[in-house]
């Protein structure tokens, strides 16, 4: 077990060095193409996979590359150049951010490149479009629709030649009259609704969505606007899907099968078809509840809405009425020095605190489960419900009590007082230095988090083969090692997953920053809208609720979306749940 | 004479490694009880303010429980709450599970779609959208309503659907086959075989959705007003620093009885908790 871990662990090096050991063969065996792609990649940094006619990714990734770069040089130029104000530890941590997204995003050029050109060698077609690749897919279904229709047309008596072309104008009356009652039905009224609404407000909507301008309710047009396309949308869905469906119960009906009648039909809505009706409900509150706000705060970030005058930038506060104003809030990050400094500052700290807090979890709670284990340890069970009392108090509880704690005059400082190690006149303000306030949120947090670990670890060190340990034993292994040759890696490989999404988490973690400082202490130096120890996501509160600084803040929080979703997307692309989804069967 | 030598030396480890490891547990247990037993006492302290001169209060009352009932909102809010996480339980439970089952046991065009959108949409900040929300919920009349907050919750139960799912996909395919077999339609299938077998999952749902209302911030403190509000938001004010000293035993009072029900609710049911973040955290 211990050496199939270290050989792991060897081939995933390897593993990463493979594409740079196999390059010089490559280069030899390749054909023309191959070689002059080679070089490109090598030369041009990055540009390989487009070489090799990997349209999007090969322009995306290496211009996001040179973009990073870019922001590096900007950065450190500012640093250097006393124009970015930012604490020496915030610049090292961008900086390492930076130079890692830089190197990996090279990295994958370069793999990629050398991947594709050993598929270009064994004589695959290596071109690649997504744009390309879906204008052929729907072209091609166009066609072979129209091929279908024709041929149904033909084949049909009068009652398909009727009602075939009738389906290009209503959604519904079609399929009820080849018998498809309730998919006609609902087809039906989601035309008449729709129809109805794009009348009576909906076409007006998407005007005024296009134009904005004047009017009370800043928010109004952007929230109607979006409503309204989203019906659009819909209605076009619902016209394609009416239209095939159409042409499918022409089909059967041209070839005489028998359709279903209604009462199996209504059956099939709790048998084959169950997950149309429980899917209704959810998709519709996701629909009407998250995806229609959030593409009108995406959609905020392009306009003026802002309470908060900038000079030289145009906001509904200077302004007074709202106007699309392209990316003048993303500017505003970058040509306004305050802004910047609060971004690389905040962005800096979000990391640390991430990166802290999913591992003084991880590791304080798995070593706290195998401090319970031990076999010296009486009373198990009343230790682990002692440390589950503290997870089980409600968050939000337990996080004011231990920031009440640490407060000034609170229980710590009367006791330190008490027993006279400080002079009780002069509070410590804990909370209001950024040193001993950021430490002690990480306490804090590991307070809140370590028996939840704990818990989990106490559940997972069970399904390490009791084995290995004899095993070790009798071939003198020390308890250390026995941790890190066992313990340790088996618990890695069952929760590296969890490590990244509680990371991912924790940049989103509002609650345990919010409630212990509110962001603050308040950063004096700088613009002031972002504290010390405020991270991305309290700082998007503050922006939005406190400041209404709307666009600024939607800007901001489609940044963290980027950040966010590339480390999830990396990661889940990676997890096996993703891979196998039909492995457990 | 040897031997027995080495044997005093192991007996003489056991017991330093029984006594630090005793220690150690305890000084931990200790640091993570103190401040819970702080509160409980600070919660029966006849002096009000928070400034004090002894850690724990030297004369104790109840009259901070009586306050609480007679001249705050505390009733109304722990009313608001309690009334939102019942029925946020239920309905949230349902859908999540409903959700599961069908991605997990049916294969249809725009499955994988919905999927992705789902994951897309879980990295967004989640109150990205708090702006819109309260439009939309202005727009519907649903402000300053507990309604209106069960609304979104709910509303969002469809996207959480990603443990219960993993362990749907646990259950052998062999099930479904011999449910077809019988001649069932799904949603007997769903009710009578598969509930019982996921019922862990279900209660783990449960407890989080019930959990959620107690916890949830932002959106309650954006959509109720001053008088109606949840226990969350209500407590959160009197610990800033105007209310702080003058509401303090309040506040510790006020927790105190939040929390037992909940960490009882918790503790009773344990297993499940930990079956769910176990099934959560191996299958990511």
């Amino acid at each position: 077990m211990t050496n199939s871990i270290s050989e792991s662990n060897l081939k995933l090096f390897d593993r990463l060095l493979l594409p740079f050991r196999r390059f010089k063969d490559l280069f030899k065996a390749s054909k023309t193409y191959g070689k002059v792609a080679l070089l490109i990649e090598v030369i041009l940094i990055g540009f390989g996979p487009l070489a090799l006619g990997q349209i999007e990714l090969g322009l995306l990734l290496p211009l996001l590359m040179y973009a990073l770069s870019f922001g590096l040089g900007f950065i450190i130029a500012g640093y250097i150049g006393g124009t970015i104000l930012i604490s020496v530890v915030s610049f090292i941590v961008i900086l390492l951010i930076l130079l890692a997204a830089i190197i990996a995003l090279w990295y994958f050029t370069f793999n990629k490149t050398t991947t594709l050109v050993i598929e270009l060698n064994k004589g695959e077609n290596v071109f690649n479009s997504y744009i390309y690749n879906a204008l052929n897919l729907l072209v091609t279904s166009i066609i072979s629709w129209f091929k279908e229709f024709s041929v149904q047309y033909k084949a049909g008596d009068k009652k398909v030649k009727t009602l075939l072309p009738l389906s290009f104008f209503t959604f519904g009356i079609p399929l009820i009259a080849f018998g498809e009652v309730i998919k006609g039905l609902a087809l039906l009224l989601a035309q008449l609704l729709g129809g109805l609404y794009l009348i009576a407000r909906g076409v007006n909507d998407i005007q005024n969505f296009i134009h904005l301008g004047q009017d009370h309710d800043f928010e109004a047009p952007i929230v109607y606007g979006v409503i309204a396309f989203t019906v659009v949308g819909l209605m076009l869905f619902f016209y394609i899907v009416s239209i095939k469906q159409t042409l499918k119960a022409a089909n059967k009906y041209n070839t005489k099968r028998l359709g279903e009648n209604f009462k199996k039909q209504l059956y099939n809505l709790v048998d084959k078809n169950f997950y149309i009706t429980s899917l209704f409900v959810p998709v519709l509150g996701a629909l009407i509840f998250t995806i229609i706000p959030l593409i009108f705060m995406i959609m905020l970030a392009f306009t003026n809405r802002s309470n908060r005058e900038f000079p030289g930038y145009s906001t509904t506060a200077s302004v007074g009425f709202l106007e699309w104003v392209g990316m003048d809030s993303f500017k505003r990050i970058f040509a306004d020095g305050a802004n910047l400094q609060d971004l690389l500052s905040v962005f800096a700290w979000t990391m640390i605190w991430a990166l802290l807090a999913t591992f003084t979890c991880f590791f304080g709670g798995l070593l706290l489960a195998m401090l319970i284990n031990k076999k010296v340890i009486k009373c198990k069970a009343l230790f682990r419900s002692l440390f589950v009392v503290a997870m089980a108090m409600p968050q939000f509880v337990s996080l004011l009590v231990m920031k009440a704690f640490f407060y000034d005059y609170g229980p710590l400082q009367t006791f330190l007082t008490n027993i006279g190690v400080i002079d009780g006149s002069s509070p410590m303000a804990l909370w209001e230095t950024e040193f001993t306030a950021r430490m002690l949120i990480i306490f804090i947090n590991m307070w809140v988090g370590i028996p939840y670990y704990m818990l989990l670890m106490s559940g997972l060190l069970i399904n390490i083969p009791k084995g290995y340990y004899e095993a070790a034993k009798i071939s003198g292994a020390s308890r250390f090692k026995q941790f890190t040759r066992i313990t340790f890696p088996n618990i890695m490989f069952m929760t590296a997953p969890m490590l990244i999404t509680s990371f991912v988490s924790n940049i989103n973690n509002f609650n345990v920053i919010w409630f212990l400082t509110g962001g603050g202490p308040a950063n004096s130096s700088v613009s002031g809208s972002a504290g010390k120890t405020d991270i991305l996501i309290t700082w998007l509160y503050k922006l939005t609720m406190q400041r209404q600084d709307y666009n600024f803040g939607a800007a901001i929080g489609i940044i963290m979306f980027i950040v966010t979703a590339t480390l999830s997307l990396v990661v889940f692309r990676n997890t096996s749940s993703y891979k196998n989804e039909e492995e457990y069967r | 004479m040897a031997k027995t030598k080495k044997e005093a030396s192991m007996k003489r480890n056991r017991i330093i490694d029984t006594i630090w490891s005793n220690g150690l547990l305890i000084i931990l247990a200790l640091v993570w009880i103190i401040p819970i037993v702080w509160v409980i006492l600070a919660s029966f302290s006849t002096q009000t303010e928070f400034m004090t001169d002894s850690v724990f209060p030297k004369e104790y009352t109840i009259d901070n429980y009586v306050r609480l009932f007679t001249e705050t909102d505390y009733p109304i809010w722990i009313g608001n709450t309690a009334l939102i996480a019942v029925t946020n339980t239920v309905l949230t439970t349902l859908f999540t599970v409903l959700t599961a089952y069908a991605l997990s046991r049916f294969r249809f065009k725009m499955r994988k779609l919905f999927m992705n959108i789902t994951l897309i949409l879980g990295m967004f900040p989640g109150f990205m959208s708090m702006v819109a929300v309260y439009f939309i919920f202005n727009m519907m009349g649903l402000i300053d309503s507990i309604w209106g907050l069960l609304v979104y919750y709910v509303a969002g139960a469809g996207l959480g659907f990603f443990v219960c799912k993993g362990y749907f996909d646990t259950i052998p395919k062999d099930i479904d086959e011999a449910i077809h077999m019988d001649g069932a339609p799904h949603i007997v299938a769903f009710i009578r075989v598969y509930l019982p077998l996921i019922m862990p999952i279900i209660i783990y749902t449960a407890l989080l959705a019930f959990m959620a209302p107690w916890a949830d911030y932002i959106l309650a403190g954006i959509l109720l007003s001053d008088t109606n509000r949840t226990v969350a938001v209500g407590l959160y004010e009197w610990m800033d620093e105007y209310h702080i000293n003058s509401y303090f035993t309040l506040f510790a009072a006020g927790s105190t009885l939040v929390a037992i029900p909940i960490t009882a609710l918790y503790i009773s049911l344990q297993r499940f908790f930990v079956e769910g973040i176990s099934a959560g955290a191996v299958k990511g």
